[in-house]
C-alpha cells in the first residue's frame, strides 16, 4: 500500500474477490425454485415419412419425418424470480427405434422476457430435420412430443423441467417413396 | 533526475504516490470496509427490488467510490511521516569510512 500501484492492485483484488462471493449470493438464492405450476398443450397434428437428401449433393438418400403440431403454454411464473435471464423452450420427439429410445429436437424458442411467455403456435412444421439414418423408421413405435423448457439464470446452474406432453403415442406412417 | 536527464523516471515518480505508514494501514481499512458495505448494500437493494441489474450497478458504483477514497495520495494519509533518528555529526577524518555508513540520510 507504499504506493498507487500497490494500492489500486490491491483494491482491484479484494473487489474481484468480493464479487464472486456477491455473485455467489445470487446463484445461492435461485438455487432451489419452488416447483411452478405451468399451463401447456402439445399435440401432433400430422406425421409424413418420406425419402429425401439431406443437401442437394448429399451422396445418400435417408428418411424424413416431417411433423406439424400445435404448441400452447405459458411459461411467465417462470420469470417471477429475479434471477432468471432467459428461458429456452423446445419441443422434443421421443421415439423408439429397433427397442432403442431415439430423442430429436424438432422446435425451439428462446423467451427472453415475462411478457413474451405466452407462447401459442398452430399447425407448426419443425425447424429442424428429423431424419432416419442409416436404419430409418421402419420399426419405429411411440413417437411422443413433449414441450421441456430451460431457465437460464443470470449467475447459477440451468434449472430444466416439461411443460407439457402429448397424452397418447402416436406411430409413423410408412415411408413414402417416390415423392415429387 | 530531471525531465531532461532521466525522462521516464521523473514522470514515473509523479505517480508513484506515497503515504506514511498509518496512512497505508487506514487505506487498507477503508479499502475492506468500503468494497463488502458496497456489496452488503448492492445485494440487499437489488433483492428488495428483485433486480439483478441493480446489484451490478451498485456494486460497480461503490467500487469507483472505493477507488476515489483509497487509491490517490491524500493528504489525510500524510499526516503521521516518518520521524527519522537526527544524523550523527561528522567523525574525524581517520573514522571517515566507518561514521560515513551511519550518517547517511534517504534522499
Amino acid at each position: 500500500m507504499h504506493n498507487t500501484v500497490a494500492r489500486l492492485n490491491s483494491l482491484s483484488a479484494f473487489a474481484t474477490s468480493t464479487l464472486m462471493v456477491l455473485l455467489a449470493a445470487i446463484a445461492f438464492t435461485s438455487l432451489v425454485r419452488p416447483a411452478p405450476a405451468l399451463d401447456g398443450r402439445v399435440d401432433v397434428k400430422g406425421l409424413n415419412v418420406v425419402m429425401g437428401r439431406a443437401s442437394p449433393y448429399a451422396r445418400k438418400e435417408e428418411e424424413f419425418v416431417f411433423a406439424r403440431f400445435d404448441v400452447d403454454a405459458d411459461v411467465r411464473p417462470l420469470f417471477q424470480d429475479w434471477n432468471t435471464k432467459q428461458v429456452f423452450l423446445h419441443l422434443t420427439a421421443d421415439v423408439v427405434r429397433d427397442g432403442k429410445p431415439s430423442r430429436t429436437v424438432l422446435w425451439d424458442r428462446i423467451v427472453r422476457r415475462k411478457a413474451d411467455g405466452r407462447v401459442r403456435i398452430e399447425g407448426a412444421k419443425n425447424k429442424y430435420s428429423w431424419k432416419g439414418g442409416d436404419k430409418g423408421f421402419r420399426n419405429a413405435q411411440n413417437v411422443t412430443l413433449s414441450l421441456g423448457y430451460d431457465i437460464q439464470p443470470y449467475v447459477g446452474i440451468l434449472q430444466s423441467g416439461v411443460v407439457a406432453r402429448t397424452s397418447t403415442p402416436v406411430d409413423l406412417p410408412p415411408v413414402k417413396r417416390g415423392v415429387a | 533526475m530531471s525531465l531532461t536527464s532521466d525522462p521516464i523516471a521523473f514522470i514515473s515518480n509523479k505517480f508513484e504516490g506515497p503515504i506514511d505508514f498509518v496512512g497505508q494501514q487506514r487505506a487498507e481499512k477503508l479499502q475492506h470496509l468500503v468494497i463488502v458495505a458496497t456489496a452488503v448494500i448492492a445485494f440487499l437493494v437489488g433483492f428488495v427490488l428483485q433486480r439483478v441489474d441493480m446489484v451490478m450497478g451498485l456494486f460497480g458504483l461503490g467500487s469507483v467510490i472505493a477507488l476515489a477514497v483509497v487509491v490517490p495520495p491524500w493528504p489525510a494519509y500524510n499526516k503521521h511521516p516518518n520521524t527519522w533518528l537526527p544524523s550523527l555529526a561528522p567523525a574525524p577524518a581517520g573514522d571517515a569510512s566507518s561514521e560515513g555508513a551511519l550518517s547517511k540520510k534517504t534522499s
